[in-house]
């Protein structure tokens, strides 16, 4: 198989020509562009465009044709008739998206049916952008299950032979309700082996009678020293090694935290025994089948409870990060978001429209504990871009909030 | 520590609806549950737990009478043996 530039697959094949397919552009009168390289890069795109998905033609119906002259006008008058009808930046966004995926011919035909659908076509400029955004990185966290959904979707026979005007209410539908957003956000595999912060341990030393929430126990106590400050950790004296995480881990944990979550971790206890509310929650809230995992407390202290099996690094560190953002976003502002102090990132999450999990939604406080985990886990990393591009408002507080000095 | 005084009664609300699910007597819960620590380590009564599940976690976040934040707990389903 023959790659096209952009990774857009294979060309149209004699197959895939049918009636209803619309024929190429005309060489030569791409809309909007000057340089010769621009130009055939989209007619490449164009083409593929069209390539085996019948979700991808457009069909001659009324609410199409409309749509296609009122954007073909705004892409300019020498558009041909058949190039996709986007406004120039919609374009130029899918081009970007269509350019992360040179190995993934099955990603671009989805772009690429996704831009060419009169539905599509007929949605907002803005909303145009944000499914572009949504379904077009790479990330595997948000874009690629996203993807594959709207694959399928596209290819349905209920998008399929909708109209124009029910393809854009059904990828309206889509653009909101989200459908394939992971249920929270998952820990990424070695999210933060390159970026979390050098530590050094100090101890142990032997500790009487500490008052871990499952009871008094003698204890080893460490200290974690991060970017210069040290931070207590007392673990049990006999662990399960099983269940309980080591010191390393939680010395790990921290050293991945934000700087200003961070700042306000007073010690950490690694419980040996699970949390003794755990029965009492179980009869409140008529499930057996939970137990605690972590607490993070307004007075900075971490508990951290056994887990069976015991949950990996990269859990630890997304969870800290989550739990400790409550503590973080609470000083900020407010324990309760219907605080005037929180509008602002209740406007950020309604400007960017995509969530960075279905548990997000519960409430502006865990869309905070969310999405600062996952701007933890992509920060630095080749996927922030793309993940900043569908949460520019929350990315830009969560930038502001970081570079300030936590207060005290 | 010596506990503080109790105003009595323990609001459970349900994140996702906002509704108060359950009021109970503050008496009828374990210590644990009914104080947390404030910001400045000090023991407080909880007087409402909200609680927020998606699929196989659960957050309980606890609050005192002046609706400050006390603690956050993360919950977890057992795995299946
Ligand atoms: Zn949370």
């Amino acid at each position: 198989m023959t790659r096209r530039i952009g990774g857009a697959g294979t060309g149209p094949s004699p197959l895939s020509r049918s009636a209803r397919t619309p024929p190429p552009p005309p060489k030569g009168a791409p809309a909007n562009t000057a340089a010769a390289a621009s130009t055939k890069l989209r007619e490449a795109r164009y083409e593929s465009r069209f390539e085996d998905t019948d979700a991808a033609r457009p069909k001659p119906q009324a609410g199409a044709g409309k749509a296609s002259a009122k954007a073909g006008a705004k892409a300019g008058a020498a558009a041909p008739k058949e190039d996709p009808k986007l406004p120039a930046d919609v374009r130029k966004t899918l081009d970007q998206q269509l350019a992360l995926h040179p190995k993934d011919s099955a990603a671009c035909k989805t772009l690429n049916a996704l831009a060419a659908s009169p539905g599509f076509q007929g949605m907002k400029e803005a909303d145009q952008q944000k499914l572009l955004k949504y379904v077009g990185g790479t990330n595997v966290d948000l874009s690629g299950p996203a993807r594959s959904a709207l694959s399928k979707k596209l290819g349905s026979d209920t998008f399929k032979k909708a109209d124009a005007g029910k393809q854009t209410a059904q990828l309206q539908k889509f653009l909101t309700d989200q459908p394939a957003t992971p249920k929270v956000v998952a820990p990424q595999k070695d999210a933060f082996k390159d970026t979390r912060l050098p530590y050094k341990l100090h101890g142990p030393s032997n500790v009487k009678d500490i008052a871990f929430e499952s009871g008094k126990a003698d204890a080893v106590k460490y200290e974690v020293e991060v970017d210069g400050k040290k931070y207590p950790v007392y673990l049990p004296k006999k662990a399960d090694k099983a269940t309980t995480h080591s010191i390393d881990e939680v010395a790990k944990g921290l050293a991945a935290l934000p700087k200003s979550s961070r700042a306000l971790v007073k010690e950490v206890l690694v419980e040996g025994k699970p949390n003794p509310a755990d029965a009492h929650w179980a009869k409140e809230y008529n499930d057996p089948n939970f137990s605690s995992y972590m607490t993070a407390g307004a007075d900075g202290v971490i508990n951290i409870y056994p887990s069976k099996p015991k949950q990996s690094q990269d859990y630890l560190d997304g969870t800290m990060i989550h739990e400790t953002g409550h503590t973080l976003s609470i000083k900020q502002w407010g324990a309760d978001d219907s605080d005037k102090r929180w509008d602002g990132w209740k406007a950020a999450i309604k400007s960017d429209g995509i969530v960075p999990s279905k548990y997000a939604k519960a409430a502006p406080s865990e869309d905070f504990g969310e999405a600062l985990q996952l701007y933890q886990q992509v920060k630095g990393t080749p996927k922030e871009a793309e993940v900043r591009a569908m949460m520019p408002e929350r990315f830009k507080i969560i930038d502001a909030l970081l570079a300030e000095k936590p207060k005290p | 520590m010596s506990e503080p005084k109790h105003p009595g009664t323990i609001q459970f609300i349900d994140g996702a609806t906002k509704e108060v699910t359950k009021t109970v007597d503050a008496k009828e819960v374990p210590a644990s549950i009914r104080f947390a620590k404030d910001e400045a380590g000090e023991l407080v009564p909880v007087v409402k737990v909200v609680a927020f599940q998606e699929g196989d976690r659960r957050t309980l976040r606890e609050y005192g009478p002046e609706g400050q934040f006390l603690r956050s707990t993360v919950q977890l389903r057992n795995a299946p043996r």
